[in-house]
């Protein structure tokens, strides 16, 4: 938190902030007797943080030896996930989060968009090496299903939307809508288990508080 | 003093500063830490080698995927902060941690941050390169397929064309050929020059195909490039010079320490060296203080039995300029008592008669009565009963008594004169007594008389004062000693007053003032007259001590002898004394 790359920025103050949303206030009086305090509020992150690790998906099932645990639609999206390329990137345990690629490639998305932020800059903004304009990190396709909306400018609401915009501008060509729809489909099995049950139960929670 | 002080404590700080820089210099040098940012260095080499390795295996196609690749990330880092806690700490305080090491270690650190940027660069490139190198041949395939419309002739052309450039793309991922990449930009040209002839479909799918081939040369060429600027980076030298440099300084570190080591066991030895000498030293000058110490000690006690001694004397000489006064002084009472008994002897004469008319009567009664001469026995009786009756009626009896009372009075007298002389002129060692100091005046004043008598009028204003604990010989010294100061300061022409005082100055303390009408005391004189043989007087009338050792006595007695004087006003000695002095010390207390 004190650290100058990550948030450089101090107890008193981020209480100061916090205080200021009656919410938050209300969600710490709930959860903590003693309320919004630094102590309950690491103790908050912390909890977060142990509920980032939600393993199990069908999809690590299916690769354990699970034959069952994809439907066949599924099975062929995983097929297209890999054949049309997005592996390339969302590679690894995490399918993603392990490199930094361009936003753009084979089109300039933020021409198309318009409206350039300094956040658009991406890894740019940490390196300030010209090179890294517009990379950012990719990241882990677990859980992606309850995570809407996406990108780092939040400007596709659906997975449908992300989907179309990886196929235009990161891999540069088009594929009939059955294929998105069953690597659609395929990217629901990468939703994890916390705490031994699947998580669509904090999916709900996590719209509701999207919506507000 | 002070300023040798200074001075020693000053040279005693810089020897012990010395010492401990010494020590400091000294002090192990930490083999642990030395190990561990060795063995940290050799972890961060294996790592860096292996991580090469790997970043080739992508590209080479055996790594599936960069989590291999992304996970010596953190352990990079973790290594690199133990590093720079580890060898700040070990450098610490140490000239060449500043100027050699930890920039050795910034120097290898921004390197490895290069590797990291490169390694990130290839990363996202290479990902890139191959989903379009993989897709390639599918575009390409996809492109001929929607050329199906178009007239035979510019399709077998573009055909041709597209598959040119597959092969040619092919072989420059294969080869990293310059001459093939030329030959791609101007095949590429030429095809996107045809891309107006073609239909809405066909001419999309030829320039995706052209885009894909245009972003597989670029790729190539960049990864191709940044793998060279990894190879050329040189992490692997700048950890062995890191590596060295720090043996390096761990050696002379070592060296300087054995250096600073002899000089600490010379330095030490040298140190104790001179505390045996200055132990030697003290002890010697001890030896000489104590001989001194008992010599100086034999002396004061000599002094000390020489001063009771002078203080005697001093008293004697007192004493022998009194001594015709006191005479007289027994002389009266003797005269007194000589008178008396030359009048008891004229008183005895008639006794002498009536005891031989006595026996003559007698002898006769004794005749018996018929030889009895009447007559001679009448005359015999008459003359016995005149001489009774004259001695009955003249009250000789009550005369002897009174006489022989005044007799008795006159020795008396002389008796007491010569007790206090006795008692004021015995050496008496501190014999510590309750004593009232109005009696003391009292019996000073008698011894005094003779000298005071006819001259001076004393006048006593005793407030009864308690009995104090002190030396009584001492104390009338000092009263007979004022006493007849007081006297000799009288003028001659008019009646000198000696008034004395006492009374309670607080509870604890008794003041006695011995006050005269005489002529004062000078002024230059005033600040001498305690000193030791100052004396007003002719030579041979006066020690010169009185005055000093009345001092002396009254201090010892935890006591004040104050002065006040007036030129010929008179002058006023008080004296306080305690009634329980708080401690007599028994060895001054000596002073007799």
């Amino acid at each position: 938190m004190h650290n100058p790359v990550e948030m450089g920025s101090n107890w008193p103050e981020v209480l100061a902030k916090l205080e200021l949303d009656d919410a938050m206030l209300k969600a710490f009086k709930d959860a903590y007797p003693d309320g919004l305090q630094a102590k309950n509020i690491q103790d908050a992150i912390a909890a977060f943080e142990r509920s980032l690790i939600t393993p199990n998906a069908r999809f690590d099932k299916y690769l354990r030896g699970d034959q069952t645990a994809l439907s066949a639609d599924e099975l062929q999206g995983y097929r297209l996930f890999k054949q049309y390329g997005c592996i390339a990137c969302h590679q690894g345990v995490n399918v993603g989060g392990n490199m930094f690629q361009q936003f753009g490639i084979m089109g300039d998305y933020f021409k198309q968009r318009g409206n350039l932020t300094e956040a658009d800059l991406g890894r740019f903004n940490v390196t300030k090496s010209p090179a890294d304009k517009h990379f950012f990190k990719v990241p882990s396709l677990r859980n992606i299903a309850l995570t809407a909306p996406y990108f780092h400018d939040g400007s596709a609401r659906t997975l449908n939307d992300a989907v179309d915009v990886m196929f235009k501008y990161q891999l540069g060509r088009s594929a009939p809508a059955q294929d998105k729809e069953l690597i659609i489909q395929f990217l629901h099995t990468l939703t994890g288990e916390l705490h031994g049950k699947p998580l669509a139960a904090a999916a709900t929670t996590a719209a509701a508080a999207q919506g507000k | 003093m002070n300023k040798s002080l200074i001075a020693n404590l000053g040279i005693g700080l810089g020897l012990v500063a010395i010492l401990a820089f010494l020590i400091l210099q000294t002090r192990a040098v930490d083999f642990e830490a030395q190990n561990e940012i060795v063995s940290s260095l050799r972890h961060l080499k294996q790592i860096d080698a292996e991580w090469s390795a790997d970043v080739l295996r992508s590209k080479t196609g055996l790594n599936n995927n960069y989590d291999q690749i992304a996970s010596p990330l953190p352990v990079i880092q973790s290594l690199e902060e133990a590093l720079q806690s580890r060898t700040s700490a070990f450098w610490g305080g140490h000239d060449v941690g500043d100027s050699r090491i930890l920039p050795l270690l910034q120097d290898s650190r921004q390197t490895m941050g290069q590797k990291i940027e490169l390694i990130e660069h290839f990363k996202s490139q290479h990902a890139i390169l191959r989903n379009s190198s993989n897709y390639l041949p599918t575009a390409a395939r996809e492109a001929i397929a929607s050329l199906e419309k178009e007239p035979a002739s510019l399709r077998s052309q573009i055909a041709q064309e597209i598959d040119a450039l597959l092969i040619s793309t092919l072989i420059y991922i294969s080869t990293s050929d310059n001459t093939v990449a030329d030959k791609i930009a101007a095949d590429l040209d030429t095809l996107k020059q045809s891309l107006p002839q073609l239909s809405g479909e066909a001419a999309e799918r030829v320039a995706g195909f052209a885009a894909h081939v245009a972003t597989v040369v670029k790729r190539e060429t960049t990864s191709n490039t940044l793998l060279a600027e990894l190879s050329a980076l040189p992490t692997a030298q700048k950890i062995d010079a890191l590596g060295n440099a720090h043996a390096e300084e761990h050696n002379n570190l070592l060296i300087a320490q054995q250096r600073y080591r002899l000089a600490l066991i010379i330095y030490s030895s040298l140190l104790l060296f001179g505390l045996a000498f200055a132990g030697w030293r003290l002890y010697n000058s001890y030896r000489l203080l104590n001989a001194t110490n008992a010599e100086l000690n034999k002396t004061y006690h000599e002094l000390k039995e020489s001063q009771v001694y002078l203080v005697q004397s001093e008293k004697m000489s007192a004493l022998g300029q009194m001594v015709a006064g006191i005479a007289h002084e027994i002389n009266t009472p003797l005269a007194y008592a000589k008178g008396t008994f030359e009048l008891l002897r004229e008183q005895v004469a008639p006794l002498v008669d009536l005891a031989d008319q006595s026996v003559l009567f007698a002898k006769m009664l004794r005749i018996p009565k018929t030889e009895r001469d009447y007559d001679a026995s009448l005359q015999q009786f008459l003359e016995f009963e005149k001489i009774s009756r004259q001695i009955h009626d003249s009250h000789i009896m009550e005369m002897l008594d009174q006489l022989l009372n005044d007799g008795i009075h006159g020795i008396e007298q002389i008796s007491e004169i010569v007790s206090n002389l006795k008692n004021f002129s015995r050496l008496d060692r501190a014999r510590i007594s309750e004593f009232s100091v109005e009696e003391g005046l009292n019996s000073t004043l008698q011894l005094a008389n003779n000298l005071l008598k006819n001259r001076v009028e004393v006048r006593r204003k005793f407030g009864n004062v308690p009995k104090i604990h002190g030396s009584p010989s001492q104390i009338n010294q000092v009263f007979l000693n004022l006493i007849t100061n007081a006297v000799h300061a009288m003028p001659d022409d008019h009646p000198g007053v000696i008034t004395l005082c006492t009374d309670m100055a607080d509870d604890n303390t008794v003041r006695v003032e011995i006050m005269d009408n005489g002529s004062g005391i000078p002024a230059d004189v005033l600040p001498k007259i305690f000193d030791p043989f100052f004396t007003t007087k002719e030579i041979g009338k006066g020690t010169g001590m009185g005055l000093s050792i009345s001092y002396k006595i009254i201090q010892e007695h935890g006591g004040r002898i104050l002065v006040d004087t007036e030129m010929g006003g008179g002058t006023v000695f008080t004296i306080l004394l305690p009634i329980k002095p708080q401690e007599i010390n028994a060895e001054s207390a000596v002073l007799a």
